[in-house]
């Protein structure tokens, strides 16, 4: 074994690392998932422009929803593997701003007038979630792999 | 040769399935065949080889549909890829060391 070849090794194992990675990837952001994420998005907000008892009635189904969502992502999934400590953080995180602009952009939007502002803030939200859930992810990714670096 | 050096990991059939499984819970049959380009019987004989030497485990998924295989590296098999790697890492860093003059 020399050098070369030892490093030649190393090299091909990463190559596979970023092959794994990049399956799981592929299947998470694949339009499916993405779509079937905005769909939650639009949904479950928009439903707080239902008059009572309706008024956020479609978080029940949403959440039922997000269950089918897993266990169809789990039995689909070429590549499995459970998100480190960063990564959840970070959804977690983003979940958290989504909601505050969704709710933030909804109370503006009524307080200019418009009719359904939720239905207006949440379109926007899945139209966020659409564009921004791919960067957020790969920040994420990159985050873990740094921290694996250092430990 | 390193300590940690693997001869039995160091196959490059089996250290290619090896490193696909590394950064990932369980992977799919399906997917390490393509990933690698083998056939069915050539990748079942390695993963044997692995799962025998409790390197690997492999589980049929239960389902409506075909059953999917799935295989993962058992904590074992991680500490020994692990330790090769780590190995490799030494030996390809020997070539960087400066040499000592005669």
């Amino acid at each position: 074994m020399t050098p070369d070849d030892a490093r030649a090794a190393l090299d091909d194992i990463q190559r596979r690392h970023e092959q794994s990675r990049a399956a799981e990837a592929r299947h998470g952001f694949s339009p499916f998932y993405l779509g079937v994420l905005a769909l939650i998005v639009l949904v479950s907000y928009a439903s707080y422009d239902l008059p009572n008892p309706w008024n956020g009635a479609m978080l029940f189904p949403v959440v039922a929803l997000v269950a089918l969502l897993v266990i169809a992502y789990v039995r689909r999934a070429p590549v499995l593997r459970k998100p480190g400590s960063g990564e959840l953080l970070v959804g977690v995180a983003a979940g958290i701003l989504l909601a505050a602009v969704i709710k933030g952009l909804a109370t503006a939007i009524g307080t200019a007038g418009m009719p359904t502002p939720h239905l207006i803030a949440a379109a926007a939200g899945a139209v966020v979630c659409l564009l921004a859930a791919r960067p957020i992810c790969r920040g994420a990714d990159a985050l873990a792999r740094l921290a694996g670096r250092r430990s | 040769m390193d300590g940690d050096f693997d001869e039995f990991l160091h196959v490059p059939a089996r250290l290619t399935i090896v490193a696909l499984l590394a950064p990932a819970s369980w992977t799919e049959f399906g997917f390490i065949r393509d990933a690698i380009g083998t056939s069915d019987s050539a990748l079942s004989k390695q993963l044997s080889a692995l799962a025998a030497q409790g390197y690997v485990e492999v589980r049929k998924q239960p389902g409506t549909g075909a059953r999917r295989t799935l295989a993962r590296l058992t904590p074992h098999g991680r500490e020994a890829f692990g330790a090769h790697a780590a190995a490799l890492e030494r030996i390809a860093a020997a070539a960087r060391a400066p040499h000592p003059v005669d």
